[in-house]
């Protein structure tokens, strides 16, 4: 075990000073039954190991930004944690926004309503669209486009517990979700729904697919 | 917390917060309707770096990001009720090993689309006992040995073992900190936490470890 100790030390110095601290530039140097040990004994360092201190120019640049605001906009939002895993499945697919919007609208036969179904689905990663308002056809599609299943589209839709002694749905803070995300809004092509009268005079097959649960 | 009257905090104190209160105010604020934008912030600031490390011990390099990012999404959107740092540790060790067990058991679902337990969070029995995919069976194996030695310490010794050892604190550093303790003790319990583990871990070949 010596020399898993020295490289635990090594390892240990490398993080408290600062430094990248990969744990895979030390389980390099060992092999088998020693690699494990090291694995075990770095983890158990590093879930006790101190946080950095808030810098919030280090935040900005750390490129962490958008998944706190993903995460911000599931706290808030009625579809649980679609806006946290939406964008980052459409990354992982290599999908421009326009390209899953258009793709979405042709698997559910609409495809001259993409404007429609683009904002339904901004309305999905922004939280602001209730989940179990949106049929399984739709969830059917859009997890063949980003290569999940349906069922995991809609269980990662059903609300969030609410916090302790909260009811979240409808709180103020709901509205912030809405804030436009510069990042997000890149490859949007069309602005959230018009007012709700406007709405609900045109509501068509495509507002029963995203609303009609 | 939620019933009460809520304070919104500002940045000062929120980043002087430790993680368990930070988390705690993270619900409160959540509850109350008000701003969380910079506690969510501060939090995936200060634990991502450290999760990534962990992650990437046990998972392929194109699925550290996924994996991280789902134990993140877990531990601020799930309600954690403890009240101590280490028991915050303790909780989001229990989802870095579930989402790291996820991503092995279902290679094909996006591990951030995996619920959590819709009960019993927190019972590290039904966690653990979801968590422990044979991912790699050395790494089991040495884990469950490390863990058991600890559970025969007392707290006391344990307390040691994770200064001396796991932590690399002087030995008089960690006698000063540990009642009833000196320097000669901290070196006998870390070679007996030593031995031990080696006595654990199952003979194998190629074992030349824990000499």
């Amino acid at each position: 075990m010596a020399d898993v100790d020295t490289l635990l030390k090594l390892y240990i110095a490398a993080h408290r000073a600062g430094e990248e601290a990969d744990p895979r530039d030390w389980l390099a140097r060992v092999e088998g039954r020693e690699r494990a040990l090291l694995a075990a004994m770095i983890d158990t360092y590093l879930e006790r190991a101190p946080a950095p201190e808030w810098d919030p120019e280090a935040f900005r640049q750390s490129g962490l930004a958008p998944l706190a605001e993903r995460i911000e906009s599931s706290l808030h939002g009625q579809a649980g944690t679609w806006p946290a895993v939406l964008p980052s499945l459409s990354h992982k697919a290599r999908l421009k926004r326009s390209d899953l919007v258009a793709r979405l609208a042709a698997a559910l036969g609409v495809p001259d309503r993409q404007d429609k179904v683009g904002s339904y689905y901004h309305e999905m990663e922004r939280g602001l669209l209730p989940a179990e308002g949106v049929q399984d056809r739709v969830l059917e599609a859009l997890g063949s486009i980003l290569g999940q299943s349906a069922e995991a589209l809609r269980t990662a839709g059903r609300a969030l517990a609410p916090g302790p002694g909260g009811d979240v749905a409808g709180a103020p803070a709901f509205a912030r979700a809405a804030r436009p995300d510069p990042e997000l809004m890149v490859d949007a092509i069309s602005a959230p729904p018009a007012d709700a009268a406007a709405a609900e005079d045109e509501w068509d097959e495509v507002d029963r697919l995203f609303r009609g649960g | 917390m939620g019933g009460g009257v809520f304070k919104e905090r500002g940045e000062h104190e929120l980043a002087a917060m430790p993680e368990d209160r930070l988390i705690a105010y993270l619900l409160d604020a959540r509850a109350h309707g008000a701003p969380t934008g910079l506690a969510v912030s501060i939090l995936v600031y200060k634990l991502m770096s450290d999760v990534r490390r962990r992650v990437a011990m046990k998972v392929p390099a194109e699925a550290i990001e996924e994996v991280s990012e789902a134990v993140l999404l877990s531990a601020l959107t799930s309600n954690f009720d403890g009240g101590s740092v280490g028991e915050f540790r303790s909780w989001l060790t229990t989802i870095v090993r579930r989402r790291i067990a996820d991503y092995h058991r279902s290679p094909k679902t996006d591990v951030r689309l995996v619920p959590l337990p819709d009960e019993h969070e927190g019972d590290d029995e039904l966690w653990g006992a979801r968590a422990s995919v044979p991912f790699e069976g050395e790494a089991i194996d040495v884990e469950r040995a490390l863990e058991q030695a600890k559970r025969e310490l007392n707290p006391d010794h344990l307390e040691v073992v994770l200064l001396y050892v796991f932590e690399d604190r002087p030995a008089a550093e960690v006698a000063d900190r540990v009642d009833r303790t000196t320097e000669a003790n901290v070196h006998k319990i870390a070679q007996r936490f030593r031995d031990r583990v080696g006595e654990l871990l199952p003979a194998a070949e190629d074992d030349t470890s824990t000499t």
